[in-house]
């Protein structure tokens, strides 16, 4: 066997070896070729050998119960809201979100002694803030990105306003 | 027609309303998307609510899905999605937090899929030093090549069914494995040539 360390085959076809992904005619070839090249037969070996080393990491086994938890929180997959909203061409989403988020801030001309804001509205800011944020991906009408969206926005919703820092200390000015 | 799927069958079941065919699609599966997700986030704390998004993503698609890729393919593109998306959200909150300051301590709870890659308190300890060594060469990678590379060898995915969960052509699914591979392989060398575990800076606080 000779060690020619300038052997130019290519990697990617040592890999999708390793991987039993190479077809009839190259890989016979190549069988053929690790009988003569110590470079390729070793670099074929440290492959094969680190690739295993990922198949056998240690998994995670759910907590018990997972599954039953999975079934109860699919009954909030049926609210109206995140079902209209999928349903809405996200173009169309993204210029009503504008609406609304313009409509607030008009909204919003109330008498001075009125300047604090509600917990309400401040969770609103928070999600008009979010989704603004993510205006370009409500555009790309890509749904999965729609539905990440609307679930951020649940999970403004399903925590105190003060998580998302907004507007701290304005109040009783 | 595509070999015999019964998880498409249980998915169809579920189409046509038997809502114990989900529970059964969701038992079958849970190890599989909970391991995924756990070498994906690099630590535990998430995995379960990630596999949980992807099973409600399925339950979502009820009336919308078509076995046209075999099941366990279809649940892997959810899983990618999911996983990438959970990314792009994080960065979008960080920017939210960084944009806007927060008081003082009274953070009103626990914010879902914050700061992954911190080992939770519960995190069982690798004992395997190399697995550990390995866990961190992943954490380095692009989160495209971690996640490929995890369906094509955690997962064992075909080449072809890698290509179909990233929804990306075969090529750029090679050149991505075989990134992935190359960078994996180059740091464990010195490991796998040696024949010893490696040395670790806190490995003096295990044996003695
Ligand atoms: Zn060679």
């Amino acid at each position: 066997m000779t060690m020619n360390e300038h052997c130019e085959r290519p990697i990617d076809e040592l890999v999708a070896y390793t991987d039993g992904e190479l077809q009839a005619p190259a890989h016979g070839a190549l069988e053929a070729h690790l009988d003569v090249c110590a470079r390729c037969a070793r670099e074929v070996d440290l492959l094969r050998r680190s690739g295993a080393l990922v198949a056998e990491l240690p998994g995670l086994t759910p907590s018990a119960g997972f599954v039953d938890r999975v079934v109860a929180a699919t009954a909030d997959v049926r609210r109206p809201r995140g079902r209209l909203l999928r349903l809405l061409p996200a173009a169309a989403a993204a210029v009503l979100i504008v609406g609304l988020v313009l409509a607030r801030a008009m909204r919003d001309d109330r008498p001075s002694d009125e300047v604090a804001l509600s917990r309400a509205e401040e969770r609103e800011i928070a999600q008009d803030l979010f989704l603004l944020e993510n205006l370009d991906a409500l555009a790309d009408e890509d749904p999965e990105a729609l539905i990440a969206i609307i679930e951020d926005l649940d999970l403004i919703e399903s925590v105190e306003p003060e998580a998302f820092g907004i507007f701290d200390g304005e109040e009783g000015g | 027609m595509p070999d015999a799927d019964p998880d498409a069958d249980l998915m169809l079941r579920f189409q046509g309303g038997d809502e114990t065919a989900y529970a059964e699609l969701v038992r079958r599966f849970q190890g599989r998307i909970v391991s995924l997700a756990y070498r994906y986030l690099g630590s535990s704390a998430d995995a379960e609510d990630l596999a949980q998004e992807v099973f409600l993503r399925i339950y979502r698609a009820r009336e919308t899905y078509e076995p046209r890729a075999r099941f366990s393919t279809w649940v892997h593109r959810i899983t990618v999605n999911v996983s990438l998306n959970l990314i792009r959200g994080r960065k979008v909150r960080r920017h939210l937090n960084a944009a806007m300051p927060r008081s003082d301590g009274g953070d009103g709870g626990a914010v879902d899929f914050e700061d992954a890659g911190v080992v939770a308190p519960g995190d069982k300890v690798e004992k395997d030093e190399l697995a550990q060594v390995l866990r961190e060469i992943l954490d380095g990678l692009p989160e495209r090549q971690r996640i490929a590379i995890l369906l094509n060898k955690y997962q064992g995915l075909s080449y072809e069914e890698t290509a179909e969960a990233m929804e990306m052509s075969l090529s750029a699914t090679k050149s991505l494995l075989t990134r992935a591979r190359v960078k994996i392989k180059e740091q464990l060398e010195p490991y796998l040539t040696t024949g010893r575990a490696p040395e670790r800076r806190d490995s003096s606080t295990r044996d003695s």
